[in-house]
């Protein structure tokens, strides 16, 4: 068997989850944190990239609802004293119920109405977030979340927060990869012949935009446990504007992406700001230089100067051209796992 | 074109490897957070807002913490104290973030700070769960923190709470005979606990309020607040700014005319010293009530503002008093124990304990649930030698303590003031009154 993309890839993903499970084995505590951050972050900027990148429907207000999570399991926890596990799963209940609602809403529009639509409905939850202060605590935000006891420490949190990105990529990338994600990418594509194809393009979207919007919870879970606290900054547009940031930093339409866009920002917002003072600087230099040389982000420019060149030394010639030809475009779906930059093939 | 394997196929066997490897390893511990030496250096994070919308009262709070040591040197009861600064950003999230950075990447056993209440919260919850390291609150004065939900290892060294000087306020409009004043209020935690303040101890006089209104925080044009004042209905307008808010609101409350018309009563950052570097003749003669005032004439407030000056060439705000304070009460403590911190809950008893006869705030020490008891002072704005606005003191109000005339167990039983809960009916009783202190008719 010759060595090619479907040997490599797999390869790639074991050599990633390997270097991702020895990590606090590697690292210090702080990095731990780095790495916990990123995790979760990661999955949040690819609830967003599952919506934009695949179904085109660019969102503002992606913060909102995974703070539908935050706030839900925290007011369960603190204020309905319910257990860990049920308080999760209303949490979750509740933002998959919000999510779908919020779809109804804004799935009939696209493009600039599309973004208004999803930023007003961020800013709702903010708003209430912010004004509600008998049940949120308001700008003072709630306290007393808990972790689940076996992850209290940092390092087993970490393990907790992987296992649970891990489950949760692998499950958007079966969705990316089904039918229904070729649909999704269809109808990104060219939304007017799809209905005529005999699709039911609204309904693809508003599910696209339900489950996006259930993985963003999840990612809202985890921050909540990760700082044991919650405010409205975390449901905040900029926050939400980070995540679209990162997805676009990462590359639209990768998987990889969301976890390389928000390894990138962490890093940036929380360690290299320790010793340059104008990190903000160096964070909209990048993202400038990424929107005027690789409009792809950093997976799709991968793509593009390492992996393909390599596939034509290694005689890969067909697979090489391939992966060109596709990287100048936002990329469809195939990059699997969680990190690294693998290279894309068409199924 | 080649046909790939079946998804599912190929993300199984990395998928059982990765559970694999995660069961093994979470069975073995990969090693504790670094712990503290007792001897050497003690290492001190402080962590202050140098960048986003506050940075300017961030960058005083780093100043008059680095003037504590550049005066008294950096070696306390034998030991160095070696300070780390990080930029919160004026952001929970990356507040809570450089603070455990601070303690896991730089090592802190102390962390000082941070300026906003919201970053205060969080960074209390963070230290509830490090018990080996002592936070020093010089700023962040959500009520909370020394109320319903103090964290044993967060004193309050050089801080205060946000509602503690407008109760004195709202007894001293109702001594004025004010009787009906409309309170203007940032509409955020901050705002709520401030007027909250005011207005439950000015109806405690019998005081009405006519109108009550809310600006969000950022508030650029206060016409469409200011022309809801009409002057022959209200006797008094208590105001609560913060930021780039107060400047604006100070210039249109001369331009509307009512400066001079209404009298207006501020609350501590309506008028800060901070904010009144940027203002002009227009805030010349208001009023506000305040734990600090730049003029209060005593030799601990007059050293500091003097020294404040040759090093910064301005007038101290509230906020590099508070840290200059808060680095003087870490070092009056760790004198006290000889310099071991090593003992976190012994230690923080100490910090707790201390008492400061002066400070540049004036005398101040901690009730038995954290709270700062200290001066209020009733300010008003002049010009000094130099033409500089600065805050001079009208009257001094000695001890306020954070439950003011209240009994501590009555007062805790009430929810912290927000919008919904302004202190407007209650109490309804001379029981929740300290002995003596009643003031219902």
């Amino acid at each position: 068997m010759r060595v090619g993309l479907h040997t490599v890839k797999p390869a790639a993903l074991v050599v990633a989850l390997v270097a991702l499970v020895s990590l606090p084995y590697l690292v210090g505590s702080f990095f731990i944190d780095l790495a916990t951050q990123a995790l979760y972050l990661g999955l949040f900027a690819l609830s967003i990239n599952l919506i934009a990148g695949y179904g085109g429907m660019v969102t503002l207000g992606q913060a909102g609802i995974s703070g539908i999570a935050g706030y839900g399991f925290a007011i369960a926890l603190v204020r309905f004293e319910l257990p860990l596990v049920p308080a999760m799963l209303v949490a979750l209940a509740v933002t998959v119920a919000a999510a779908a609602f919020f779809g109804l809403l804004a799935v009939r529009t696209s493009g600039v109405y599309f973004l208004m639509i999803t930023l007003a409905e961020g800013m709702t939850v903010w708003g209430i977030a912010q004004r509600w202060t008998t049940v949120t605590g308001g700008d003072n935000g709630m306290r007393g979340i808990t972790r689940p006891g076996f992850a209290l420490e940092y390092w087993r949190f970490y393990y907790f927060t992987l296992a649970v990105v891990a489950v949760s990529t692998a499950i958007i990338t079966l969705i990316a990869r089904s039918p229904f994600g070729l649909s999704l990418r269809g109808i990104r594509e060219a939304e007017g012949r799809m209905g005529p194809l005999g699709y039911n393009v609204t309904l693809h979207k508003l599910v696209a935009f339900t489950v996006a919007g259930a993985f963003a919870g999840v990612s809202g879970l985890l921050l909540a446990m990760y700082n044991s606290f919650f405010s409205p900054a975390a449901v905040h547009l900029k926050a939400s504007a980070d995540g679209l940031l990162m997805s676009i930093l990462g590359g639209m339409g990768t998987l990889t992406g969301a976890f390389v866009g928000s390894t990138v920002f962490v890093l940036i917002t929380n360690y290299v700001s320790g010793f340059l003072e104008r990190w903000p600087t160096l964070l909209g230099l990048i993202f400038v230089l990424v929107i005027l040389f690789a409009q792809d982000g950093i997976v799709g420019a991968w793509n593009r100067w390492a992996w393909a060149p390599l596939l034509r030394r290694t005689g890969r010639v067909e697979q090489a051209a391939l992966a060109e030809e596709t990287a100048s475009g936002p990329l469809p779906a195939s990059s699997a796992g969680a990190v690294g930059g693998a290279g894309k093939e068409e199924a | 074109m080649r046909i790939s394997s079946p998804t599912r196929g190929r993300l199984l066997a990395p998928a059982v490897l990765a559970v694999l490897a995660l069961v093994a390893t979470a069975c073995q511990s990969p090693g504790e957070r670094q712990s503290q030496e007792s001897k050497g250096p003690i290492k001190v994070g402080f962590l202050s807002p140098t960048t986003g919308t506050v940075a300017a009262a961030g960058t005083d709070m780093l100043n008059g913490w680095k003037l504590y040591w550049k005066r008294n040197g950096d070696q306390v009861a034998g030991r160095k104290i070696e300070w780390v600064h990080e930029d919160d950003a004026g952001d929970p999230q990356t507040g809570l973030q450089k603070a455990r950075k601070l303690v896991d990447q730089d090592g802190a056993k102390v962390l000082a700070g941070p300026l906003l209440a919201n970053v205060g919260l969080a960074v209390a919850q963070y230290l509830s769960t490090q018990p080996n390291v002592v936070g020093l609150n010089p700023v962040a004065s959500a009520d909370d923190l020394s109320q319903r939900a103090p964290v044993k290892n967060y004193v309050r060294a050089g801080g205060w709470q946000s509602s503690t000087p407008h109760h004195v306020a709202g007894n001293w409009a109702a001594d004025q005979g004010y009787k009906r004043v409309l309170t203007l209020c940032q509409d955020y935690a901050f705002g709520h606990e401030v007027c909250g303040g005011f207005i439950n101890a000015f109806t405690d006089r019998g005081g009405r309020i006519v109108k009550k209104l809310w600006a969000p925080l950022g508030t650029s044009d206060y016409s469409s607040y200011l022309a809801q004042i009409n002057p022959s209905q209200v006797d008094a307008v208590f105001a609560i700014t913060v930021g780039a808010d107060s400047g604006r609101f100070i210039k249109q409350w001369q331009d509307f005319g009512l400066k001079g018309k209404v009298p207006l009563i501020g609350g501590e950052t309506t008028l800060e010293q901070s904010l009144l570097r940027a203002m002009g003749n227009e805030a010349v003669g208001l009023r506000s009530f305040g734990h600090y005032a730049e003029g209060r004439d005593s030799p601990a407030t007059r050293e500091f503002v003097d020294a404040y000056r040759q090093e910064y060439n301005q007038l101290p705000s509230y906020y590099s008093c508070a840290t200059y304070t808060s680095a003087q009460w870490f070092a009056e403590a760790l004198k006290q124990t000889g310099g071991d911190v090593s003992n976190v809950a012994k230690f923080t008893d100490v910090l707790r304990g201390v008492r400061l006869t002066d400070s540049c705030f004036g005398p101040m020490r901690l009730d038995e649930h954290g709270g700062a008891i200290s001066n209020v002072y009733l300010r008003e704005v002049g010009r000094d030698s130099q033409g500089k606005l600065y805050n001079k003191v009208v009257q001094q109000f000695p001890d306020i303590s954070q439950f003011y005339w209240y009994k501590p167990e009555a007062f805790l039983k009430q929810p912290v003031y927000s919008r919904q809960y302004l202190g407007e009916d209650w109490p309804r009783n001379c029981d929740a009154f300290v002995a003596g202190k009643c003031p219902l008719q």
